[in-house]
């Protein structure tokens, strides 16, 4: 058939892109040329938001960014400020914020296994990850009352203690989450249609993921052993005994191997902090109206989407002067064209879904 | 050998099969899902449902109108204006305007409030057909439960 360049548009309102992200999609029948996606459709303006709001108002305010795991979005802004402010937590406020984000990479990974599942075409799945993550949120609930904008990481500690019923419900909901996730498996590992869809789709290599700075679940399943809590460990995670689950090839399958497998860790960290829970304080003394001295921080953390920083430079008010924020979803979103090049018009919803992005981070 | 075994796995359909009865065990077990407006879940004892004004046992109202809540609030939600009547004890509240529109329930009002008259109440049904319908006056932060529903929208009351 003769060569025949044709613009597509997908989104912004579309069931596969995960919120409001337009793709201007230039394909040859039904191979992808070039995709450029256009951004800017839930832009609320946060970052300038910020800047007028003191730095404990702030923190409601991160649980918007990445809705699917706001405590981790919490828990970066904190470490932060107290990073500038040279707030020392105690180690029981530490161990409650690593139960608290573990849990988050739980539901963030189990989402995102029903969304990926459903975008390709198993629905069911989409429902078994959802019951999975549903317990999570329900603890999340228990713990300090709402469900996905939780707000449950304050600076200088948790907004509440971990308390006995509440950690024996914990344990609970670790049991039965491995059972569910058999069930994934045994519906997709070896299933040919999502093989078909998944194995060699996408591919990117090593040396290549490094050049566009991809981060996380993608960067891992090319076989680069990257983790902050492993390699610049924050917040008691070099306390705990976990592996960083790696990939080979670098394609769609290995990066649903790999977040299947981040699960598996999380809740051996989950176990272990829970029966190491040490005595103390879960709040250290910090004044209501924060006022730091001048000065600029930047911390990362390893957020279920890849690698989250923020950056806090302060003037000597009670308000930051500015806030930045290097969100990974932003960052993974601009290896797509590279990853979809060459590949089914039909592969980049999977490819996409691989790379697990949320609009409201990358739009900020 | 092994391409024999990876010819009949995929000849005999093992891996639909497999998954076939995962769902099949699974229409059978236990249902999760619960009917909403037929059934309601009982909220967890922290959660952060609407913002109420509590009185204490005698009936007096807490609130002193310090307006912590109001500094405290990230959004602007607060209208406060206080009054202390001749030889009262404390400031009481003549206005208390709070805006369900601006909220984001981070929890800092309550967090804040020195004599606990601010807090959350189980009412998660949120719904208004007007604007005006999320604009509390002080009177109605006092209200609570169905009360509270004929002010909002009248329209999504929980069938008996």
């Amino acid at each position: 058939m003769a060569f025949r360049e044709i613009d597509l548009n997908m989104g912004p309102q579309h069931p596969s892109t995960h919120g409001v992200l337009r793709l201007k999609l230039a394909v040859d029948n039904e191979v992808v040329l070039r995709v450029e996606p256009v951004l800017g459709y839930l832009h609320r303006g946060m970052e300038k938001l910020w800047e007028s709001l003191t730095y404990t108002q702030i923190v409601p305010l991160t649980d918007r960014l990445d809705y699917l795991a706001s405590l981790s979005n919490n828990l970066a802004y904190c470490l932060a400020v107290e990073k500038l402010a040279g707030i020392e937590v105690p180690r029981r406020a530490r161990y409650i914020r690593v139960v608290l984000a573990e849990l988050q990479r739980l539901a963030s990974h189990l989402a995102w296994t029903g969304f990926m599942a459903n975008d390709i075409g198993a629905m069911s799945v989409l429902l078994y990850g959802f019951e999975a993550r549903e317990d999570i949120l329900d603890i999340f609930e228990e713990y300090c009352g709402a469900r996905l904008t939780v707000h449950g990481i304050r600076i200088g500690g948790a907004v509440h203690d971990l308390d006995g019923p509440l950690v024996s419900r914990i344990r609970a909901v670790l049991e039965r989450i491995p059972k569910r996730l058999a069930d994934i498996r045994s519906l997709l590992d070896e299933n040919r249609i999502w093989k078909e869809r998944t194995v060699g789709i996408g591919r990117i290599t090593a040396g290549e993921a490094i050049d566009y700075g991809l981060t996380g679940p993608p960067l891992r399943a090319c076989g680069v052993a990257w983790d902050m809590r492993k390699d610049i460990p924050y917040s008691s995670y070099d306390d705990f005994d976990f592996d960083v689950p790696l990939g080979t090839n670098g394609d769609v399958y290995d990066r649903y191997l790999v977040r299947l497998e981040e699960i598996c860790q999380s809740i051996r960290i989950v176990g272990q902090a829970l029966d190491g829970l040490p005595e103390g304080e879960f709040k250290a003394k910090v004044p209501r109206v924060l006022k730091i001295a001048p000065g600029e921080a930047f911390h990362t953390i390893e957020a279920p989407k890849g690698v989250l920083g923020f950056t806090v430079r302060s003037n000597g008010t009670d308000k930051p002067e500015r806030v930045k924020m290097k969100s990974p979803s932003f960052i993974n979103l601009q290896s797509l064209e590279h990853l979809c090049q060459g590949n089914l018009f039909s592969d980049v919803i999977g490819i996409l879904g691989s790379l697990d992005i949320v609009l409201g981070e990358i739009d900020k | 050998m092994r391409r024999l075994r990876r010819f009949l796995k995929s000849f005999f359909l093992v891996d639909i099969l497999r998954g076939l009865a995962v769902t099949l065990r699974l229409y059978f077990s236990r249902k999760v899902t619960v009917e909403y407006p037929e059934k309601v879940q009982e909220p967890a004892p922290r959660f952060r449902g609407l913002p109420r004004l509590y009185r204490d046992e005698k009936g007096e109202p807490l609130c002193i109108a310090c307006k912590l809540c109001q500094r405290a609030c990230g959004t602007n939600c607060f209208d406060i204006e206080g009054k202390r009547k001749e030889g009262a004890k404390f400031m009481r509240p003549e206005k208390f305007d709070w805006k369900l529109d601006r909220c984001t329930f981070c929890g800092f009002c309550v967090e804040v409030c020195p004599t606990s008259a601010i807090r959350f109440s189980p009412e998660f049904r949120l719904t208004g057909v007007r604007k005006d319908g999320l604009l509390f006056h002080r009177d109605q932060m006092y209200l609570l439960g169905d009360d509270l529903q004929d002010h909002l929208c009248g329209g999504c009351r929980r069938v008996p």
